[in-house]
């Protein structure tokens, strides 16, 4: 538990240090020097173990499961110090990097700045409860997304076609020796039909979903889509021929094949959820034989109404996620949750969050956070100070107050809000009245401790330094 | 064997369906020809063919319904194998292995849904002047998308995932142990890879094209690459002088080339992928053997796969492989579409319909493709052994009666040479010719095999040497 208070002197040669991680430079006051007093680790956090595991002046990384070591080779090794959350060694870290470990409350330290999930879904992050600690949860949108669509592709071809039966009748055949002389008479319990011409229809048109499109329209498909919530830069990842629905009923009803790809969110279609959002009305709209991919999750769909459609018609399910209903089903074809399974994929997606921690941290950057609003300022000029706030009236003008009364001057700055929770980025610069040394310390812990402010950095000087948390009404920096 | 009153009838009809057939009208003298057909040396019964007036079709396997209704039903009389009391004009199969003696004398072409033929005995249907057909490009899309199947089954271990799933599932464990359990499993990606196509027909082009759209680098070896496939080909492809050079960078391979009979150094493609050319496989290459089990040396697949971390994806049984945990082996599902089935169907059937109805030869392994336009005047094709002099003999059989050639094909290949004639059918009396006694004279000659009068009753004009015997 450290108790020293760390006085920050800067040099100009130590400017560069401080603000180039990742490219940024200092404009404006590149030429001046200046002393910034910032506190760090005063007493009263909780401590999780040995404090001392972790290296000092280092920003401190804990991995849960075993990340791709290319990812981590983003974190240079002068100011990252990684370490495995397995085992209890690694404590206190300042930002956690997982896959699909299920994260509890109390596996996240006080001095948490940021989560970061390998993979698009956080369903195994308590998302609204890092929410109201002021924990940005990121994710990885896209870093998985070719593993995933081949995987899909892959499906498809499973579905068109009884390759996987066929296999296994091929391995009895083979263990009885009879191999050669019967393949000819039995491959005809396993052929299908083509996808060439056939209609794939994608529910859901981000990275996974487009990639699909564009692969189904090379392969000689007729692709249809529906996507309420598609922007204007995902649109533009579509291939042209596509035919945009209006519902998901009248997009699944012309479809041989469909493809789920959107994200799962708690709750009932009523309740703005996806839970169950495949069931029977919609499943009533299906082809006799059409052929559905679930390579997203797997309760997005209805097992007992797919069930049904399954044993009534020539139809397949096809999907990377275990299923109690299904999971025997003759139609049925249960893969394990390789969606994201190739070396590429964990390398991209690993290395996609530690370059957004990396952002985070070191510029106090926001992008591909589930939770956070997407916020950046760039060039960062003078010493750049994060704030954490509840989203409700006021809060704005009370920060920028204290900043006033401390006779800071603010050089830049810019605020977003998402939901509950609102993120300040303010630039200000160091030269307060008296010349070039400034106190940021209680300017800190003034601002931190504004009613509905719940936490504040300061990015300056030794890496790790100068987080503040105002948690229930104490103050820990 | 015909009367007069039939024949006559017969002529009648024939006409106007000859001038319905292919769209091409020939306006012809209203006095009838003289055709024998099936006079005495058959050992048949002749009624049956004299009767129907069809052409007969023969069907052994499940033929597509959609392909059997390209024969118009007035021409022809399709029929299953097992019917008995059918002799056949032409045999539509997949993959019976037909033997010799299910090969009527009556049979004058065999057309193979699909595209390999060794279920055929190719080398004697030569001899008896039979051409055998097949279907290049039919099968093509069904084949690829089963070969991209492949391509990702040996990329991420989905099969045995599949299994352990049911295994998990079955003792209820499969959501507890999923996560856990999928990094057996895992693998890689196609994008960024490098595929070998080794052979750049219809099938491994279109592969070459869908990897390419995928995110592959391609790369080829075809040694005999014509200008028209080099078309269908991505641009982006690297075209390379060797097989071993071709899979030495590869990180997958797939072979797209025709089982020959005999080794490499023979000239065939038995066990081509043998151990010379595995050593240049990287060790975590991925080959794909949809083309025919045969072109792999097993013994040495297995050694490579028992030493790396490389796959066999086939849809060949193989005794050697069958249970190799990095062997994936599927039935022999590349052509099992119902698309494939109705499109090899329908190429056959057009294919024979062709052959029989104006004596074009397309698609065939064993003769020249020939198409001679249709014109005036009475076809007629002589099948003959391709040894000098037989072409003068038959021109100079036709002068001698006086005939007069309007326009003439002839094409060889290998040991069989084929000829397209058409006369004009009034001799220089004026008189319409008998062409009876022409056609056993042509037939007869040195060297040639049979010969064809297409006119008249459909099926009918058939002559065959056999054994020194006429046949007609």
């Amino acid at each position: 538990m450290l108790s020293a208070r760390v006085l920050t002197s800067v040099k100009r040669s130590f400017q560069p240090t401080a603000v180039s991680s990742l490219g940024t430079t200092v404009r404006g006051l590149a030429n001046r020097a200046w002393e910034v007093e910032i506190e760090h680790g005063r007493g009263e956090w909780k401590t999780y173990g040995n404090i001392g595991t972790f290296k000092e002046g280092k920003h401190r990384i804990t991995t849960f499961n075993k990340i791709s070591p290319k990812g981590l080779a983003r974190f240079d090794e002068e100011k990252y110090d990684v370490k495995a959350g397995e085992g209890g060694q690694a404590v206190n870290a300042h930002a956690i990097l997982l896959r699909s470990h299920k994260l509890q409350e109390e596996e996240v330290a006080h001095t948490v700045r940021a989560i970061a999930r390998c993979g698009a879904g956080t369903n195994n992050v308590p998302v609204p409860r890092m929410t109201e600690l002021g924990i940005p949860v990121f994710n990885t949108p896209g870093a998985n997304a070719n593993a995933v669509k081949e995987l899909v592709l892959c499906g498809m071809l499973l579905g068109s076609r009884r390759v996987v039966d066929g296999i296994n009748h091929m391995k009895d055949l083979g263990a009885q020796g009879l191999a050669k002389e019967r393949v000819e008479k039995d491959k005809s319990m396993f052929g299908g039909r083509e996808l060439k011409g056939k209609t794939l229809c994608v529910l859901g048109l981000g990275h996974i979903g487009a990639s699909t499109a564009r692969d189904a329209v090379a392969l000689g498909m007729d692709v249809t889509g529906y996507d309420p919530g598609l922007s204007v830069s995902s649109a533009l990842k579509l291939p042209r021929e596509i035919s945009l629905m209006d519902s998901i009923a009248s997009a699944v009803s012309d479809a041989d094949y469909i493809s789920l790809n959107i994200p799962y969110i708690k709750g009932s279609p009523e309740e703005g959820g996806t839970h169950g959002i495949i069931g029977s009305d919609v499943i009533d709209n299906f082809k006799s034989d059409a052929v559905l991919l679930n390579f997203a999750r797997g309760e997005l769909v209805d097992s007992d109404a797919m069930k049904q459609f399954l044993d009534s018609g020539d139809g397949r399910y096809v999907s990377d996620f275990p299923d109690d209903a299904l999971w025997d089903h003759k139609n049925a074809v249960i893969l394990p949750h390789l969606g994201a399974s190739t070396g590429e994929a964990e390398d991209a997606a690993a290395a996609m969050a530690a370059e957004t921690i990396r952002d985070f941290l070191e510029n106090g950057t926001i992008q591909n956070s589930v939770n956070f609003p997407q916020t950046k300022l760039p060039a960062p000029e003078g010493v750049r100070i994060t704030v954490v706030n509840k989203n409700q009236p006021g809060m704005l003008a009370q920060i920028t107050d204290t900043f006033a009364k401390a006779n800071l001057n603010i050089l830049q700055q810019i605020n977003q809000s998402r939901g509950d929770i609102a993120y300040n980025v303010i630039d200000i610069d160091p030269a307060g009245d008296n010349g070039d040394h400034v106190s940021l310390k209680e300017l800190q812990q003034e601002v931190t401790m504004l009613d509905g402010v719940i936490n504040s950095r300061i990015l300056f000087g030794t890496p790790g330094a100068g987080f503040a948390v105002n948690r229930d009404g104490q103050y820990f920096v | 064997m015909a009367t007069i009153s039939s024949f006559a009838r017969c002529t009648t009809r024939a006409r106007s369906k000859l001038a319905s057939s292919f769209g091409a009208a020939r306006s012809l003298s209203s006095r009838p020809f003289n055709i024998d057909h099936y006079t005495s040396g058959w050992k048949l019964d002749v009624s049956e063919f004299t009767d129907s007036g069809c052409y007969n079709v023969q069907t052994f396997n499940k033929i597509s319904e959609k392909g059997l209704a390209r024969f118009p039903s007035d021409l022809y009389d399709v029929k299953p194998s097992e019917w008995e009391d059918f002799h056949a004009h032409s045999i539509l199969l997949r993959s019976h292995k037909l033997q010799e003696s299910e090969v009527d004398v009556t049979v004058r072409a065999i057309a193979r849904c699909g595209a390999g033929t060794n279920n055929v005995p190719v080398a004697r249907m030569t001899e008896l002047g039979i051409p055998v057909f097949n279907t290049p490009g039919a099968n093509a899309n069904a084949v690829k998308e089963l070969v991209l199947c492949g391509m990702l089954l040996g990329s991420r271990r989905v099969v045995d995932g599949i299994n352990h799933m049911k295994d998990l599932g079955s003792q209820g464990l499969a959501k507890e142990r999923v996560e856990k359990d999928k990094s057996m499993f895992g693998g890689r990606e196609l994008k960024g890879k490098t595929l070998a196509v080794i052979g750049l027909g219809h099938i491994g082009a279109s592969t070459a094209r869908d990897a390419q759209l995928l995110g592959m680098d391609i790369c080829g070896y075809d040694p005999g690459l014509s200008v028209a496939s080099a078309l269908k080909l991505p641009k982006e492809i690297n075209l390379m002088d060797s097989i071993n050079s071709a899979v030495s960078d590869a990180d997958y391979i797939s072979l797209n080339i025709p089982y020959i009979k005999g080794s490499p150094e023979e000239g065939g493609t038995h066990g081509i992928i043998g151990a010379n050319v595995i050593d240049n496989f990287k060790s975590g290459a991925v080959l794909l053997n949809f083309a025919r089990g045969e072109l792999v040396d097993s013994e040495a697949m297995k050694q490579f796969l028992d030493s790396s971390d490389g796959r066999y994806v086939s849809d060949f049984p193989d005794d050697a492989l069958w249970d190799h945990k990095n062997a994936v082996i599927l039935p022999h599902l590349g052509a099992s579409t119902g698309e494939a089935e109705d499109a090899a169907a329908a190429m056959a059937a057009e294919t024979i319909r062709s052959y029989l109805e104006t004596g074009t030869v397309q698609n065939s392994v064993n003769f020249p493709a020939t198409k001679l336009p249709a014109r005036e005047g009475v076809r007629i094709t002589v099948v003959n052994e391709n040894k000098p002099g037989v072409l003068a003999q038959i021109t100079e059989t036709f002068a001698k009666a006086n005939l007069n050639i309007l326009q003439q094909i002839n094409q060889s290949r290998g040991n069989i040479a084929y000829n397209v004639i058409d006369i004009d059918p009034v001799g220089d009396d004026g008189e319409n010719v008998n062409l009876k006694e022409l056609q056993k004279e042509v037939t007869m000659l040195d060297g040639v095999v049979n010969s064809r009068i297409l006119f008249g009753t459909p099926g009918s004009g058939f002559a065959v040497k056999r054994d020194g015997q006429y046949f007609v």
